[in-house]
């Protein structure tokens, strides 16, 4: 038995050097390491490099001006919600447009004026109305005030609000009285 | 079976052989040395366990490349060819799963297909023992490629293999059996 074992690890290592010693007389070739290091070392300078720095930059820019607009809308608006910005404008448009009379033209220019507010200081009058208020009130008082105080000269005579008080004023002269 | 010398090629120690420098873990020339060193006996030993020699080579390759990323990390105490083979088994078993998992998927597509004819040529080149250690368990036919044709001591097969150098008796007396039955009662 032990003879037996013996006779078949002299084969076994006699074919495995038959099968194998071919193989490896061959010389190794080329590493494939060092292909790998070298590709490695390549990737640094890119990385490094003039395009880094100019992505950076990029990236930077495209940050800056998204905090501008987003600083700006909440500045005027008093939220940071883009969707609370339109309706900042919505709210101002018809404060415009209840101003004047029925049918009177001419509120394109308190639009104008009202979107041109960017001060950072500008109040939010809609947003810092209390609550259970008229909150378009003070924004209409506020355009009025601006319209009023417009240097080019062009703008028109502007109206108040017309309140109860006013119209019951005005009601005796139309009768004829004055 | 040769002592193992402080390079981990028992081959460095055959009478006659010159006394190699020792290697220094994190040097790249030393490496390089390494590989051409053992590139030929790492690539012999997965020719074996594969049963391929481009898989082979391809394993040795990138066995190479993983042992240079961990070099900075080896220990002079560990012997550096078995530390190089122990990777390139590990890789090795790696390769077999992913074959083996294919070679399914392709039965499933192919099922009530007969299946095709073997080719030829790689029947022609496969001898009866590459057949027989192909169909051992991969770390048992390395077992058998380190003693019988690289002839490893019991400890770097253990370093080799990741196991206790006690069960290394055990496991090659397995392996033996096993293909003994494969080779027809040999």
């Amino acid at each position: 038995m032990a003879r037996e074992e013996g006779n078949f690890d002299v084969w076994l290592s006699a074919e495995l050097r038959r099968e194998l010693s071919p193989h490896s007389l061959r010389p190794a070739p080329a590493p494939r390491f060092l292909f790998q290091r070298r590709r490695r070392r390549r990737r640094l300078p890119l990385l490094a490099g003039p395009p880094a720095a100019l992505g950076v930059k990029a990236a930077t820019g495209l940050c800056v001006t998204a905090f501008a607009v987003v600083a700006t809308g909440a500045a005027v608006t008093g939220s940071p919600n883009p969707a609370v910005w339109g309706a900042h404008v919505r709210t101002a448009v018809a404060d415009c447009k209840s101003a004047l009379d029925r049918g009177q033209r001419g509120w394109g220019d308190c639009v104008s004026t009202v979107a041109g507010q960017v001060q950072p200081d500008a109040p939010a009058p809609v947003i810092e109305a209390p609550a259970g208020t008229n909150a378009q009130a003070p924004s209409v008082q506020a355009t009025a005030d601006l319209k009023k105080s417009a240097p080019n000269g062009k703008t028109r005579p502007v109206r108040s609000v017309p309140t109860p008080d006013s119209e019951n004023q005005r009601e005796p002269g139309r009768d004829g009285s004055g | 079976m040769y002592p193992l010398n402080q390079t981990g090629s028992a081959g460095a120690l055959r009478p006659g052989a010159a006394i190699a420098r020792p290697y220094q873990a994190g040097s790249s020339q030393d490496f390089e040395r390494l590989y051409r060193a053992s590139y030929s006996r790492v690539l012999g030993t997965l020719i074996g366990v594969l049963g391929d020699r481009a898989a082979a080579e391809d394993c040795a390759q990138e066995a190479f490349v993983k042992a240079y990323q961990a070099w900075p990390h080896w220990r002079p105490d560990a012997p550096a060819e078995a530390w190089l083979h122990r990777i390139a088994l590990n890789v090795a078993v790696s390769l077999q799963r992913r074959q083996r998992l294919r070679e399914a998927g392709e039965l499933v597509r192919r099922l009530g297909r007969p299946a095709p004819p073997p080719d030829p040529a790689l029947a022609a080149e496969h001898s009866e023992l590459a057949a027989a250690l192909r169909r051992l368990p991969a770390k048992q036919a390395a077992a058998i490629v380190l003693r019988h044709y690289h002839g490893y001591s019991n400890r770097e097969i253990a370093y080799a293999l990741g196991i206790p150098e006690r069960t290394v008796a055990s496991r090659l007396a397995a392996a033996k059996a096993r293909l003994r039955v494969l080779l027809g009662g040999r």
